[in-house]
């Protein structure tokens, strides 16, 4: 217990966990249109046509695709968004 | 039905079928249906290894924006329908430009929850026989490709 009366908690967490990117993944729904999501890819994620086409089809026919990769509080913005265009999209943490 | 699209970008139906014209006046209602698509309508964005506290973070502050968002959407839609009458004199409606996403968004909300109450799979959606409209199934099915076509024409004119 410090002088302030406070307690402090530290909470340890292994480094390796704490630098491993996070995973944005879109998966397959039997609703949302090829040309929808499509469109979605392009606006939330910058891809361009060619590129958001790509990773649809990886969707609809894998029944995920991994669409960004990178820090976490900025993978959480882009689910947010996918869920604001009702895609069923998840965050995951890479494996390292 | 008739589609015309404007230079300003919006979009006109018009020249609608009474039957189509039903199916429109309900989009905003079945929409609204949440409670029998909650789970797909706000999915678990986190894999079962994640923490409570993530979990319960975006349900205090992510779900509630996701709910003004989507009833933003369907009463932007509900304003555009209000011109839309019974259609027995060929109805019309004019989408603007800047309510094209509240549409494609509502037009999701509704085929997602008519997929969950119908729990229609994919092989009703893509089932090439014309649906049966005297079964409360097949009126569905039909809102759903309506809708879908719908969105399909949209996307077009919002991608």
């Amino acid at each position: 217990m410090s002088q302030t009366g406070f307690i402090t908690e530290i909470e340890t967490r292994d480094e390796d966990a704490v630098s491993l990117p996070w995973n944005v993944v879109v998966h397959n729904d039997p609703v949302n249109l090829m040309s929808y999501v499509t469109m979605v890819f392009q606006r939330v994620l910058g891809f361009p046509r060619d590129r958001a086409t790509q990773h649809m089809l990886e969707v609809h026919h894998k029944g995920r695709s991994l669409v960004w990769s990178g820090e976490r509080e900025r993978a959480e913005s882009i689910v947010e968004q996918l869920h604001g265009y009702l895609l069923l999209a998840t965050l995951e943490q890479s494996e390292g | 039905m008739r589609f015309r699209r404007y230079s300003t970008d919006a979009f006109e139906l018009y020249e609608i079928h009474p039957l189509f014209a039903e199916l429109l006046a309900d989009l905003p209602h079945a929409a609204a249906r949440h409670n029998m698509a909650e789970q797909r309508i706000y999915p678990d964005p986190f894999g079962p290894e994640e923490e409570d506290e993530a979990r319960s973070d975006w349900e205090e502050h992510v779900r509630p924006e996701l709910i003004k968002h989507f009833a933003a959407s369907r009463h932007a839609v509900a304003c555009d329908l209000s011109s839309l009458g019974d259609g027995r004199q060929g109805g019309r409606c004019v989408i603007p430009a800047k309510h094209l996403d509240a549409w494609l968004n509502a037009l999701n909300q509704a085929r997602l929850v008519i997929v969950e109450e119908n729990e229609f799979g994919e092989a009703d959606l893509s089932a090439g026989e014309p649906p049966d409209l005297e079964t409360r199934k097949g009126l569905s099915l039909l809102k759903m490709h309506f809708y879908g076509h719908l969105q399909e024409l949209l996307v077009e004119v919002a991608g």
